[in-house]
């Protein structure tokens, strides 16, 4: 199922060639179209009308000076970017990151992968990343806002809601999103849904806590689905403890399941009984206090704590990692396979290494990449733009209503992109070819572009 | 505590970094972490962050207890120049609205 398809192999030495110092960006390309040589091999068209090459390169970036004064009075000097990536599906859409490890590889790595993650959900959203090397860390709120400001006067000119709607990501929360909103209104001169995040009052959509690990939890049903299961009865593991761990902890607990596990970067604890009731509001208590610490419960609740270490080899029917990228690594994925885990669902950005996924889909047990269960989250922001659209503000069951049926969606387009393309059940395959597959082929209606 | 590189990702600012396990995973298999749910770079007591808010609230208040008259603590009367001699009568909410604030 993995090979470098000819074709696929000519473009990504392009791009190494071309941006031999790009190195996240490469990996990114090559981990796509490992999955892509099947469907290359099988649609001509794409090689013929170069959709690889033209995929691969983002349709605008845009590099900018941020000046702001600190609260010493001294001037301060960072970089801003915004990847347009590709807007055949829709406005530019990804998020905007503040952090001082940012160069331009890593937007150009994140936004293309962002352009497959929103082509999946079948919202018209189009693949776009942006940010700073802009470090938040210690500065004081009005030097976030001086920051915020300088950073959207520079950039309201090139994002609309009809052009690029960026989001929130690292360094940008809700305060961030606020402050960025307020300018662009300022400058343009119009109250419009230029961002998604924004806060309840002013236009923004209910659910967006919890939309990504209800979304997940949505997804794992319907895998479940496939071989007569459920997730009623079922023992469930989960790291983390912010939002997406406490989303999936709530809807897993609706739907009849039992979570037994909760971790931090303290360890992980073991409640046998289950986290329910007001255990679930405690998770939001333990955010809330930012000492990052899941000992907390464990003294609270009188449950087992495991210092140091993560959840995996506690026996479980579901796994979902929720916490961090590579938080997984082969050991864990060893032991969830002989202690009978029967399904891992990604909630976190590719929590599993790649050699934990690899024995994952060997193991034939059903697991999902995250582009394709965590999904929910970028789906709710495009829900929340098409609230701004049209005025409207949904109630909580419609905004869960909609969600529910964009997982269900993703579900059978991922299934049916691999049984097409030879490689059924492997859910990691099919959203990459089912996301690659509703981008091309628009390209393709929409020509040379 | 890890020795700061380029390859941490966004663990170079993050809290967690000295006992983080998927930073482990991520330094043993050189990728750099990207993404992080758990991401934590919030300084507590800022400094720059209390001397702000105060500076947002301190206009031209009574420097000490002795300035504070009773019944006069909100409102325009706070900081009245003739607080100390004022005969109007003020409510608990304090006043707002007043021709003889100076």
């Amino acid at each position: 199922m993995y090979f470098m398809n000819s074709y696929c192999n000519e473009v990504l030495k392009t791009v190494e060639s071309k941006y031999p110092w790009e190195k996240e960006f490469i990996q990114a390309v090559n981990e796509v179209f490992l999955s892509l040589g099947a469907l290359i091999e099988m649609e001509p068209v794409y090689r013929e009308e170069k959709i690889l090459d033209r995929i691969v390169e983002p349709e605008r970036t845009y590099i900018f000076r941020v000046p702001w004064r600190d609260d010493k009075g001294n001037i301060q000097v960072n970089t801003g970017y915004r990847i347009g990536f590709n807007s055949t599906l829709g406005p530019y859409k990804g998020g905007l990151r503040f952090h001082p490890s940012v160069t331009l590889s890593i937007f150009k790595f994140l936004g293309f992968e962002q352009t497959f993650k929103n082509a999946l959900t079948g919202l018209p959203l189009g693949g776009g990343k942006g940010g700073s090397d802009f470090n938040p860390k210690g500065r004081s709120n009005n030097e976030i806002e001086n920051f915020c400001q300088s950073f959207m006067t520079s950039l309201y000119n090139h994002i609309g809601p009809n052009t690029d709607v960026p989001a929130g990501d690292i360094g940008v929360g809700a305060r961030e999103i606020g402050y960025l909103f307020g300018q662009y209104k300022r400058l343009k001169n119009v109250f419009e849904g230029v961002l998604t995040g924004k806060g309840l009052d002013w236009g923004g959509s209910l659910m967006r806590p919890e939309a990504t690990g209800f979304g997940a939890t949505y997804f794992a049903e319907e895998m479940l689905k496939t071989r007569g299961e459920n997730i009623d009865g079922k023992i469930v593991t989960v790291s983390g403890f912010g939002n997406v761990a406490w989303g999936v902890v709530t809807k897993v607990t609706d739907l009849g399941g039992k979570v037994v596990t909760l971790s931090g970067p303290d360890g992980f604890i073991h409640d046998k009984e289950g986290i329910s009731g007001e255990k679930i509001d405690y998770m939001l208590k333990m955010r809330v206090s930012s000492r990052d610490r899941v000992q907390d419960y464990a003294e609270k609740f009188k449950v087992d704590f495991y210092p140091d270490k993560r959840p995996w080899g506690v026996k479980c029917d579901i796994a979902f990692p929720s916490a961090t990228e590579n938080e997984m690594d082969e050991n864990d994925a060893k032991e969830l396979i002989s202690n009978g885990c029967r399904c891992v669902t990604e909630c976190a950005n590719m929590p599993a290494t790649q050699k934990a996924m690899d024995l994952l889909l060997e193991s034939k047990i059903l697991y999902s990449p995250g582009k394709a269960s965590n999904a929910a989250g970028v789906a709710c922001s495009g829900l929340e733009m098409a609230q701004n659209s049209t005025k409207m503000k949904w109630t909580r069951e419609e905004v869960d209503k909609r969600l529910r049926q964009i997982m269900t969606d993703i579900h059978i387009n991922c299934l049916q992109a691999v049984e097409r393309y030879g490689a059924r059940g492997n859910y990691f395959a099919g959203a990459n070819i089912a996301g690659f597959i509703k981008v091309a082929n628009a390209m393709l209606d929409q020509g040379n572009t | 505590m890890y020795k700061i590189t380029q390859n941490m990702g966004i663990c170079v600012t993050c809290n967690n970094r000295t006992e983080c396990l998927s930073l482990q995973n991520s330094l043993r298999a050189d990728r750099p972490i990207w993404h992080c749910e758990e991401f934590d770079d919030f300084v507590s007591g800022m400094k720059s962050d209390s001397a702000n808010i105060k500076k947002k609230t301190s206009f031209n208040k009574p420097n000490n207890n002795n300035d504070i008259i009773p019944g006069r603590t909100m409102g325009l009367c706070i900081n009245c120049e003739n607080r100390k001699t004022c005969m109007l009568p003020s409510p608990t909410g304090g006043i707002w609205h007043c021709e003889e604030y100076v």
